[in-house]
C-alpha cells in the first residue's frame, strides 16, 4: 500500500480535476475548497469490521424505533426513559411531522455514524448523523483513482470493493419507493456537497433535480421534464435540510423547497429520504440516552459505547462537569459541523469561568465529554510519514434491511495534536479499507 | 346544544397576474363529537386539483397549486354546525403544548408577569390559573389594531402594551405554559363579529377548555373552531405562495349566526 504514497500528488490533482470539492461559507462568502486526500488508507480487518457492523446495525435500528415512537405514541417518554424536555426542546423535533407513517416505517435511510478508536483500541461513537449525512462519495471516487494509479496494490491486498455504494443506495431508494421514479434533489451548486449530489445521481441512476423541477399536485409529487411532461416521483432523496424543504409548512421564504412536499409525504404518496424530523434523534443531548434506548427498545446491551458523556442537566453530572472543566470537551447541543465545541484545556481561566456560568444558567444546552485520546493514523507528509488524529464516519443504509457499507470516510486533522477533523475546519480524508479476510 | 350557520369568505386581488400559486387553507371547521358539521359548501376559485388533507396537528387543510395566471383568488365556505361543548371527550395530552414555541417564548417581561402570579396560582385548577393569568394580562394590555403584525411575538406584543386577538392569545399561552398549564392557539370565528378570531385552549384534567382573553370570557357554543396549533405559525387560516403580482389586497369576512 505504501506504493500509493508515490501517487499522492497525482491522485489529489485528479480529485481536483473531477471536481471533488466541498464549499464553505465564511463571512457570507461562498468558497470552494479541495478536500485534501491522504493515500494511506485506514485498514479494518474482517473481524474488526464484523464487530463494528453488528454494533452499528443495533444502534441504527434503535434510532429508527425511537423516531417511530417519538412521532407517534411517545411511549419512551411515558416510561420515563428520557426526560421529555430533551425531545420537546430539541431544535430537531418537528411537530408538523407527527403521526406520519413513512414507507416501510423507515426514517433514517442513510445514517452517518461518527466513531473514534481510542489508544486502547476500543471504539466509541462520537455522534450520530441522521439528517442528510454527506461524505460517502469521497472514498468511492478516491478508491477508483487509487485503483487506477496503483492496480497491483489491490491485487496483493484483499480489500473489499467499496464501489457498490451506488447500488446499495439505489436498493434503499427502491425499497421505500411507493410508485414512480427515484429523484435526488439538490438545492443547487452553491451547496457544500453539490459534487456529491451529482455523483450519487450518476451512481444510482436516479433523476437529478433542482427544486424548480418538482411540484406537488393532488398530494402527489411530480418531476417535470423539459418537454413539459410530468413523471410521478416515488422516492425523493433530498439533500436539502428540513427547514427548507417545504415553504408551506416550514420556513415560508425558502426558495429551495417544494411547496406541499410534506402533504404528499404525509398522504403516503412519496418516500422522503431521509425522513424530515430526524434531527431529534441525532441531537447531542439525545445522544447521551442512546445506550439506554438500545436496552429499552431491543432489550440488548449496547455493542458500541458512547464516549464518556455528562449531562449538566443532572445535578451530579453538573457538579462533576464544573469541577473538571479543564479536562473535558463541552459541546453546545444546538450546533453542528464542529462549531460550538470547546476544549476546557484551551480556555483561559476567565473563559472557563464564563463557560461555567453559561452551564449553570442553561444546563440543558450543553453536554460534556471526556476527551477520548484517539489513536493516531499514519499520514504521508512531505516525502515521509507522520501521524494524525482521525475519526471514521460509517455509513449505514436502511431500506427493507440494514446494511453497513464496507468502507467509510476517514477524516484526519491537518495539524499535529489537533482533534478537529471536520472538513469545514480544514481536515483531510482517507480511504477506509475493509479486508475480506 | 347550539345550531349555528357559519361562513368564511376570503378574496385576494392581485395588481398583476400570478402563476404557480400554492395555498394551504385551514378554513374547514373541525368535525368532531362536540362540533358536528351538518352541511358544508366549499367554493375555491380558481382551482386546479383541490385536495383536502390533514396536518400534524389534526387540522383539516385544503391545498392546491394553480398554474393558470389569475388576478383574483377567492374562497367561500359556508355550512351548518351543531356545537355541544358537553359532548367533548377526554383526550391524552401531547407534550408539544407544554413548551415554548416560536411566538410564545418568554422573555424578561413575560417571565416577570408569570412569576408575579405564581403564588396566587398555587393549588388552583388549570382553568382557574388561566383565568387569573387572563386578568393579569388584561391589566397590562389593551386592544388596538394596526400596532402589531402577524410575526409579532408574545414578548414583543407585551412590550408594546397593545395588539389584537392573536397577541392576546400568544401572551396568555406563554403565561400558562410558564406556570405549567398546557395551552394551545385556536383560530376560528366568534358569533356577531364579522371577522376571524383567535383564542386559547388550556388542558384541564383530560379536556381542552376554551378561553377568550380578548373578550374576557370562557368560550361557549357561539364560537366555531377552525384550527389549532402551538401558536399562530402552526395554524394560520390562509398560507400561500405565488410567482408574480405586484401588490395584493386581501379581504376577509367571517360569521357565525345562531339558528
Amino acid at each position: 500500500m505504501y506504493r500509493l504514497i508515490d501517487h499522492k500528488e497525482e491522485i489529489n490533482r485528479l480529485l481536483s480535476r473531477y471536481g471533488v470539492k466541498f464549499g464553505i461559507y465564511k463571512n457570507n462568502e461562498f468558497h470552494e475548497r479541495l478536500f485534501p486526500f491522504d493515500p494511506i488508507p485506514r485498514i479494518l480487518t474482517k473481524n474488526e469490521f464484523a464487530f463494528l457492523e453488528k454494533g452499528l446495525r443495533q444502534r441504527v435500528h434503535t434510532l429508527n424505533l425511537f423516531l417511530n415512537d417519538i412521532y407517534g405514541k411517545k411511549q419512551i417518554l411515558k416510561d420515563g426513559v428520557l426526560p421529555e424536555d430533551f425531545v420537546y426542546l430539541s431544535k430537531g423535533f418537528l411537530p408538523p411531522c407527527e403521526n406520519i407513517a413513512p414507507p416501510e416505517r423507515v426514517y433514517n435511510h442513510i445514517s452517518g455514524i461518527d466513531l473514534v478508536q481510542g489508544k486502547d483500541m476500543a471504539w466509541y461513537v462520537l455522534e450520530d448523523n441522521l439528517r442528510i449525512p454527506s461524505g460517502a462519495s469521497y472514498p468511492m471516487i478516491a478508491r477508483d483513482l487509487c485503483r487506477r494509479a496503483a492496480p497491483d496494490t489491490f491485487e496483493t491486498n484483499a480489500v473489499t470493493d467499496n464501489r457498490d455504494y451506488g447500488k446499495l443506495l439505489k436498493r434503499v431508494l427502491d425499497d421505500v419507493n411507493v410508485g414512480g421514479i427515484d429523484v435526488i434533489l439538490t438545492p443547487g451548486r452553491y451547496n457544500s456537497a453539490f459534487f456529491e449530489h451529482s455523483y450519487l445521481a450518476e451512481q444510482t441512476g436516479a433523476v437529478f433535480a433542482m427544486p424548480q423541477d418538482l411540484f406537488v399536485e393532488g398530494n402527489v409529487l411530480y418531476y417535470s421534464e423539459y418537454s413539459g411532461e410530468r413523471r410521478r416521483v416515488g422516492t425523493v432523496y433530498r439533500r436539502i435540510s428540513d427547514e427548507y424543504i417545504d415553504p408551506m409548512t416550514f420556513l415560508p421564504d425558502s426558495l429551495l423547497g417544494v411547496p406541499h412536499l410534506l402533504d404528499a409525504y404525509r398522504a403516503g404518496n412519496v418516500a422522503v429520504v431521509n425522513a424530515p424530523g430526524n434531527g431529534v434523534a441525532d441531537d447531542k443531548g439525545i445522544y447521551y440516552f442512546v445506550p439506554e434506548m438500545i436496552r429499552y427498545y431491543l432489550g440488548e446491551e449496547p455493542i458500541l459505547q458512547n464516549a464518556p458523556t455528562y449531562l449538566p442537566y443532572y445535578e451530579t453530572d453538573r457538579a462533576y462537569v464544573l469541577e473538571h472543566l479543564e479536562r473535558l470537551v463541552v459541546k453546545d447541543v444546538s450546533e453542528a459541523g464542529g462549531y460550538g465545541v470547546v476544549f476546557g484545556s484551551d480556555l483561559t481561566k476567565d473563559e472557563r469561568q464564563k463557560l461555567a456560568e453559561a452551564i449553570r444558567e442553561n444546563p440543558r444546552r450543553f453536554i460534556a465529554q471526556e476527551v477520548v485520546d484517539f489513536r493516531e493514523l499514519t499520514v504521508a507528509e512531505g516525502g515521509s510519514v507522520t501521524t494524525r488524529k482521525a475519526d471514521l464516519r460509517a455509513f449505514v443504509l436502511y431500506g427493507k434491511e440494514i446494511t453497513v457499507w464496507k468502507s467509510g470516510l476517514t477524516r484526519y486533522a491537518r495539524e499535529a495534536g489537533s482533534y478537529v477533523v471536520n472538513s469545514s475546519q480544514g481536515g483531510g480524508f482517507k480511504d477506509t479499507w475493509v479486508l475480506s479476510r | 346544544m347550539q345550531r349555528v350557520e357559519f361562513s368564511y369568505s376570503m378574496k385576494i386581488e392581485f395588481s398583476a397576474p400570478v402563476v404557480r400559486h400554492c395555498f394551504s387553507l385551514r378554513c374547514l371547521p373541525f368535525n368532531n363529537e362536540w362540533q358536528r358539521i351538518r352541511e358544508l359548501f366549499i367554493d375555491v376559485s380558481p382551482h386546479n386539483v383541490l385536495t383536502e388533507t390533514a396536518d400534524g396537528f389534526g387540522n383539516r387543510i385544503l391545498t392546491d397549486r394553480i398554474t393558470e395566471p389569475h388576478t383574483l383568488f377567492s374562497v367561500y365556505v359556508n355550512g351548518i354546525a351543531e356545537i355541544d361543548l358537553t359532548a367533548a371527550e377526554a383526550e391524552p395530552l401531547n407534550g408539544i403544548y407544554k413548551y415554548p414555541s416560536q411566538h410564545t417564548a418568554c422573555g424578561p417581561l413575560l417571565t416577570a408577569l408569570a412569576e408575579a402570579q405564581r403564588a396566587a396560582c398555587a393549588n388552583r385548577s388549570p382553568t382557574e390559573k388561566a383565568k387569573l393569568l387572563m386578568e393579569a394580562l388584561r391589566a397590562r394590555f389593551s386592544y388596538q389594531s394596526g400596532v402589531t403584525r402577524v410575526e409579532t411575538t408574545a414578548e414583543q406584543a407585551l412590550e408594546l402594551g397593545c395588539g389584537v386577538c392573536q397577541d392576546y392569545a400568544h401572551i396568555l399561552i406563554a403565561l400558562c405554559r410558564a406556570l405549567g398549564v398546557p395551552a394551545r392557539y385556536v383560530a376560528g370565528i366568534q358569533e356577531g363579529t364579522g371577522e376571524t378570531h383567535a383564542w386559547v385552549e388550556i388542558y384541564d384534567n383530560g379536556y381542552w377548555v376554551g378561553i377568550d382573553p380578548t373578550n374576557h370570557k370562557m368560550v361557549d357554543e357561539h364560537y366555531l373552531k377552525l384550527s389549532h396549533g402551538r401558536d399562530f405559525a402552526d395554524c394560520g387560516i390562509n398560507r400561500g405562495l405565488f410567482i408574480g403580482g405586484c401588490t395584493q389586497k386581501q379581504t376577509v369576512e367571517a360569521s357565525v349566526r345562531v339558528l
